[in-house]
C-alpha cells in the first residue's frame, strides 16, 4: 500500500503545542516516525515548514534557526518516514495539468505537490486545507483529526 | 474496632498527644495517621497534579514542540503570499 502524504500544516501543528490540532498532528507524525512506509513527505513540505515557522510577520512566534534545522533534520533523516521527490517530468506534467484544470495563483504550489504525489504513486494527503485539493481529481484529501483516529 | 487499630491509636496519642485520623477500609477502621500527616497526604495530589503529567505523557511529541501558538494562515495561498 502506498504511503499517505503529511501536508506541511500537519508538521506545523505538530511543532506548536498550543495549536488546537497539536495532538492529532503530533500523533500522526509520531506514527510516521515509528511505522515504516505509513506516511511520507516531499521536499516541498520541509521547505514550506521552514518558511512558515520562521515567518516574522502577523504576530507569529517564529522558531529559531537551529530549532528549525533540528526538526527538519529529524524528519529528513528518518528512515521510517518515506520521502517522495519530483521526477524529471513532474514539472512538465504539472504545467499540463494546471492548464487543463485552470489552476491559478498559489494553487500551482498545491498542484505541483499533488503531481509529485501522483508521480510517486501516492494518492492520499492529510491536510487541514481540504478545499485546496478539491479541484485536483487525482488526490484524495483527508482531515487531520479524522486521519489521527485510532485504527485509521 | 479492631484491636490492632485501637492499639495504634493509643500508641500514637501517647507518643505525640495530637489528634489522629483513622481511615476505614470496607467499613472498618484501619489506618491511623497524625492529623498533619494526613492533611499533607491529601494535599499532595493537588500540588503534584499527577493527572497533568499523565496527560502530557499520553500525548506523543515527536518533534519536541514549542509551547507557543502556531503561525496563522497555513494554506499555500497565505504561505506564498508576499508580506
Amino acid at each position: 500500500m502506498p504511503p499517505t502524504l503529511l501536508d506541511t500544516n500537519v508538521l506545523v501543528h505538530a511543532a506548536y503545542r498550543r495549536s488546537p490540532a497539536h495532538v492529532p498532528a503530533a500523533t500522526l507524525v509520531d506514527r510516521g516516525l515509528k511505522e515504516r512506509g505509513l506516511f511520507c513527505i516531499a521536499p516541498q513540505n520541509l521547505v514550506e515548514f521552514a518558511a512558515v515557522v520562521t515567518r516574522q510577520s502577523r504576530g507569529d512566534q517564529p522558531l529559531p534557526g537551529d530549532e528549525v534545522h533540528r526538526i527538519t533534520d529529524l524528519l529528513y533523516r528518518s528512515r521510517t518516514l518515506a520521502k517522495i521527490y519530483p521526477r524529471r517530468g513532474t514539472v512538465a506534467r504539472a504545467m499540463k495539468e494546471g492548464g487543463r484544470l485552470r489552476v491559478s495563483g498559489a494553487g500551482w504550489y498545491d498542484l505541483f505537490l499533488a503531481v509529485t504525489m501522483r508521480d510517486a504513486g501516492v494518492r492520499v494527503i492529510i491536510t487541514e486545507n481540504l478545499s485546496d485539493f478539491e479541484q485536483l481529481p487525482f488526490v484524495v484529501a483527508r482531515r487531520i483529526s479524522e486521519a489521527a483516529m485510532p485504527g485509521v | 474496632m479492631p484491636r490492632d487499630v485501637a492499639k495504634r491509636i493509643a500508641t500514637r496519642i501517647a507518643k505525640t498527644n495530637e489528634p489522629v485520623v483513622v481511615t476505614s477500609r470496607g467499613g472498618k477502621p484501619s489506618r491511623v495517621y497524625g492529623l498533619e500527616e494526613y492533611q499533607k497526604m491529601v494535599d499532595l495530589p493537588n500540588q503534584v497534579k499527577p493527572w497533568e503529567h499523565r496527560k502530557k505523557k499520553a500525548t506523543p511529541d515527536p518533534l519536541g514542540a514549542v509551547d507557543a501558538d502556531p503561525p496563522t494562515g497555513l494554506s499555500r495561498r497565505e504561505l506564498y503570499e508576499e508580506d
